[in-house]
């Protein structure tokens, strides 16, 4: 029942998406309303369609409906409730589904809300997106659908999986089914797994709405800041949900993969790495565009190339492209997502390098010095493209080219990474902090240098008080200069506008802060997303270059020293979990200085013979103490514990929380409101410019 | 056996050049193996650097960098011992020549390109202009003033 | 939507600038190169056809090529040290060897990222006397396909692959699947 309302939902939000695309494509072309309005009504009930299918999935895996292949492969009897929901993500075909519809819930809100404001490009909008949509909704009806039943042949005995009846064919017997299922891959029975993955797609399908604005901006060659202004807020909220999503990555793999760290440049990590930082650079770049018309032509391919990015993560994660541990198993989704991504990008490069031809993409303004915020702005893009070109190379080009090549697989690692991304990172820190500083159009060395000298100087005294209390090594030394001077930047760009209004109105610093905020949200709220983005890195640098660590083997009673920190091996505990997981957990108790500060219970669970270490934490604002058991003898009782020291580590994690905070600061400005577009297109200007060029 | 004992006599030969080098056997401790795994990656678990391994042949790879260490090698010498039998996927960057240039010459020929187009970027499409430079410190009142109306100027315009 | 094509006929064609050109073939380049390292990763095992050829140096010196011994029935394992399947099957591979050696048939075992002192140790232990060595660089296993021990091919005398089976081979099955081979049947895997 609940497998033919899903499919039957789903068979007919594909027939809506694909009737919006043709009507939207049809409107644009015969420039008629009415077509308009149907494209629009066939995209908004896409969304609930969709919704249907969905919650029938949900429930299905919530009321065990094991004859669904799907709810069959990721449950079992013992899963509990909160792992039934979240295996609806948790195999390909069920995170297939869950990743459309977020899509879909975007596009319906985009469409709803600015369908009286840009008339202009709403076709091209529904057009792109519905697109997108229904080709994901395709990947679902015809190749990886979520469905699929078991059947029963009576006569063979064979059992296959389809999702409508197969002539001839009977349901399983329903307790062989159950007994037979699968459960939750172990390594998703987390708590960060349940937030995780849905962040993360949030920012992915998020980009959509920025990218069709984008590519309808182009179609309909009105390519005034409407597209950017319209799509402000959704940039900034994908942004954002992607920006979480790798932060809660980070800490998933941090209390679940038991190796100590938060990010393995890994190619799958880095997939989702690489949208982030065009992302990045694309809500920085347009801020040039909405207030000097420049840069158009960066801005479109930021925006291309983020939602490239995004395509290609989906694409390389799912097909099997490379092998990783996040990745899910190869399948026959992969040539055709391959082929998507490559159209969408051949498509929409080839449009830049038309428009740009038609000189539709000239700039407003040129550039005028060389320390204006233009410019560093434009340095900022080069550095974020920079990161994308080594990371995706390092991921992808390397690995791939040499395995073409010479048939010799090779593996690029952290070493990789710790050579080619330090430099640029930072220049992209030195930049953050400097580029605040800059006005639009001139900017003198002189007054940039003023402008900057009290920082400068807070951070030199900084830097001075780190290296007299130890910390003297000078890549630490460099890196934290730059990742403090942009945190004072942020907080001296605050407290000195603060200080003028003070000083001109008469108002309190309090008073005055608020009276910032709730005048610029925009930039103020972007001075609280440095702060935290120094946070972040501070973390990362301690947390990287001052990490210690040691493995031992113990007996009860015995302990270990690390630094200042003793580790006791006190005794070990079996236990048996309700989803019938095998708990061997160590008693541990850490001391610093002969002083007991945590007892720890670092375990292995053993998941029906696959294992997982989950690590025992002691977490303060210094450091974390993470403890790891990755060895139990039952004969000597003796363990193998393995002792990191991580400095600074939960700065990452506040300074995520910042960043959000920040962000959300920054996208709830009061609407401006955009001026109403004419109605109609101008008819002849799009064909006095076609023939021109 | 001989096989087996060409990265030893590396080894000794390495450990003879500086001549104070391992007087007395030192135990191979699990952090010297780590720190040699930490550098390779096992196949088997692709991405994985190997000290973070614990499949079975994870165990058995770190065991043999023990017995190596043991054995007198270095960590130069175990791991080029792992790359001729099991290929270059087992370090971070590959050592065979070729593909250790492949690896990093790109990635700074991209930079390099990166930083060409940017400067290209500016330039191309710089106008002179003249550079009105303020003499005023910033503590001034006169420059609060103007600070303020360029802030209040930038906040109208978004 | 692509109203860009509606244009072409009446613009005058202009010169493609280097910039784009340039840009056009990188980019055409990664999609060439993602593209068929796309479809090459759909390459399947060989289950049927040809086996690959190779060549590999045996721990008992000497080398062992798959090409020299056409004209005979091969059984091709690879099997790793660290892997309990392949403990357990160990003896069965023995057995074949040394029950099939006068019929014409060929036990080699592929060492499959293994380290060569376990190897050794787990040759002796088995008392394992038909040829083995170890997959250097990992190439012989890339050729295959092979992502976990033990893998099995049978390769007849005419060079292609007549049987396979992945994980441990069920008690029997070899001797089963060789004597129906050599007798001229075939196998459905």
């Amino acid at each position: 029942m609940l497998a033919e309302l899903g499919l039957s939902s789903l068979l007919l939000a594909l027939a809506a998406s694909v009737i919006a695309v043709g009507a939207a494509v049809y409107a644009a072309r015969t420039d008629n309303q009415r077509w308009l309005v149907s494209a629009r009504n066939a995209a908004v009930i896409t969304f609930p369609l969709l919704t249907v299918s969905t919650f029938a999935l949900l429930a299905a895996l919530m009321t065990e409906q094991y004859q669904m292949a799907y709810v069959w492969s990721v449950t079992d009897l013992d899963t509990p409730t909160l792992y039934r929901f979240t295996a609806l993500w948790g195999s390909q075909a069920g995170s297939l589904l869950f990743w459309t519809w977020l899509m879909s819930l975007f596009v319906f809100g985009a469409i709803l809300i600015n369908w009286g404001r840009y008339p202009r490009l709403m076709p091209g909008v529904i057009a792109y997106t519905m697109a997108t949509v229904a080709f994901f909704i395709g990947l679902s009806v015809f190749l990886e659908n979520p469905f699929e039943r078991w059947w029963l042949d009576p006569i063979t005995g064979a059992i296959t999986a389809a999702a409508l009846v197969p002539a001839g064919m009977v349901v399983p017997p329903p307790q062989i089914l159950a007994e037979q299922s699968q459960g939750l891959n172990p390594l998703l029975r987390h708590f960060g797994m349940i937030i995780h993955p849905p962040m993360l797609y949030l920012g992915f399908v998020g980009f959509v709405i920025p990218f069709a604005f984008a590519m309808a901006a182009m179609t309909s060659r009105d390519l005034s800041t409407g597209w950017i202004i319209a799509t402000r807020r959704w940039s900034l909220v994908a942004w954002l949900f992607l920006s979480l999503g790798l932060i809660l990555g980070g800490r998933w793999a941090y209390d679940v993969l038991g190796w100590g760290g938060y990010w393995g440049w890994d190619p799958v990590e880095n997939a989702a790495f690489l949208p982030w930082l065009l992302g990045t650079a694309f809500i920085h770049s347009v801020m040039i565009q909405e207030k000097r018309g420049m840069l158009k032509v960066w801005n479109l391919v930021l925006i291309i190339g983020t939602f490239s990015m995004v395509l290609f993560a989906t694409f390389a994660t799912r097909s099997g492209l490379i092998e990783s541990v996040h990745s899910f198993a190869r399948s026959e989704i992969g040539l055709p997502m391959f082929l998507f991504w490559a159209a969408i990008t051949g498509v929409s490069a080839y449009m830049i390098l038309v428009r740009r031809r038609e000189g539709l993409l000239k700039d407003d303004h040129p550039f005028t010095n060389i320390l204006s915020r233009e410019t560093l702005f434009v340095l900022n893009n080069v550095v974020f493209v920079a990161l994308t070109l080594v990371i995706f190379w390092g991921s992808f080009g390397a690995p791939i080219i040499s395995e073409m090549t010479t048939g010799t697989e090779v593996t690029i690692g952290v070493e990789y990474y710790n050579i080619v991304t330090p430099p640029l990172f930072i220049l992209m820190y030195f930049l953050m902090g400097v580029a605040p500083l800059s006005a639009y159009g001139v900017t003198s060395l002189r007054r940039l240098g003023l402008n900057i000298l009290y920082p400068a100087v807070i951070t030199a005294f900084t830097l001075a008080l780190l290296a007299v209390t130890g910390t003297t090594d000078p890549a630490a030394l460099v890196g934290y200069g730059v990742t403090f001077l942009a945190g004072y930047v942020a907080l001296w760009e605050v407290w000195r506008a603060a200080q003028a209004r003070q000083r001109s109105k008469g108002e309190s610093l309090p008073v005055a802060v608020l009276a910032l905020f709730s005048r610029n949200r925009r930039r103020y709220g972007g001075y609280v997303v440095h702060l935290g983005v120094t946070v972040i890195g501070i973390g990362v640098i301690g947390s990287t270059l001052f990490q210690a660590q040691t493995e031992r083997q113990l007996r009860v009673g015995e302990s270990l020293v690390l630094q200042d920190y003793t580790l006791r091996y006190d005794g070990i505990t079996l236990a048996t979990a309700e989803d019938n997981r095998e708990m061997t957990i160590a008693d541990v108790t850490v001391l610093r200085g002969g002083q007991e500060i945590a007892r720890l219970r670092p375990r292995i669970d053993d998941f029906n013979g696959m294992a997982m270490s989950i690590a025992g934490q002691h977490s303060t604002i210094e450091n974390d103490v993470y403890v790891l058991l990755n060895d139990f003898r039952e004969d000597t009782q003796a363990v193998r514990l393995w002792l990191y020291i991580n400095p600074l580590v939960n700065l990452i994690w506040w300074g995520g929380l910042i960043l959000i905070v920040g962000t959300l600061l920054g996208s709830w400005t009061a609407d401006t409101t955009p001026q109403r577009q004419p109605a109609k297109p101008v008819k002849s200007a799009r064909v006095g410019e076609g023939v021109a060029s | 056996m001989l096989r087996r004992f060409i990265p030893l006599l590396l080894a000794l030969l390495f450990a003879a050049l500086p001549a104070a080098a391992q007087d007395a056997p030192r135990p191979i401790t699990y952090d010297d193996v780590n720190e040699v795994a930490a550098r390779m990656y096992c196949p088997e678990c692709e991405n994985v650097p190997l000290d973070k391994c614990f499949t079975p042949v994870c165990i058995q790879w770190k065991q043999d960098i023990a017995d190596q260490l043991a054995a007198g090698a270095t960590e130069e010498t175990v791991i080029a011992g792992f790359v001729a039998r099991f290929g270059d996927q087992v370090v971070g960057v590959p050592q065979d020549p070729l593909l250790r240039n492949l690896a990093l010459v790109v990635p700074v020929v991209l930079l390099l390109a990166c930083a060409v187009f940017g400067v290209y970027v500016v330039y191309q499409k710089r106008r002179p202009a003249v550079v009105a430079d303020i003499d005023i410190p910033v503590t001034d009142e006169r420059a609060d003033r103007r600070y303020l109306a360029r802030l209040e100027k930038d906040m109208d315009e978004g | 939507m692509e109203d860009t094509a509606q244009m072409t006929p009446t613009s005058t064609p202009r010169r493609i600038t280097p910039g784009t050109l340039f840009l056009g073939v990188v980019l055409f380049a990664v999609f060439a190169v993602i593209g068929l390292q796309l479809l090459r990763n759909n390459g399947q095992p060989p289950t049927s056809g040809p086996a690959p050829d190779f060549t590999m140096a045996l721990y008992e010196g000497g080398e062992f090529s798959l090409s020299e011994h056409r004209g005979q029935w091969v059984v091709v394992n690879f099997w790793g040290s660290w892997c309990a399947p392949c403990r357990d099957e160990a003896p069965e591979l023995q057995a074949a060897w040394e029950q099939f050696r006068e019929q014409g048939v060929t036990v080699v075992g592929v060492g499959f990222r293994d380290v060569e002192s376990a190897a050794r140790q787990f040759i002796e232990e088995f008392d394992i006397t038909y040829p083995n060595g170890n997959d250097d660089g990992l190439r012989i296993t890339a050729r295959y396909a092979v992502t976990g021990a033990p893998e099995t091919y049978i390769v007849g005398p005419d060079g292609n692959v007549k049987a396979f089976y992945y994980g441990q081979l069920p008690v029997g099955w070899l001797d089963a699947t060789l004597t129906t081979l050599i007798a001229g049947g075939e196998v459905t895997p």
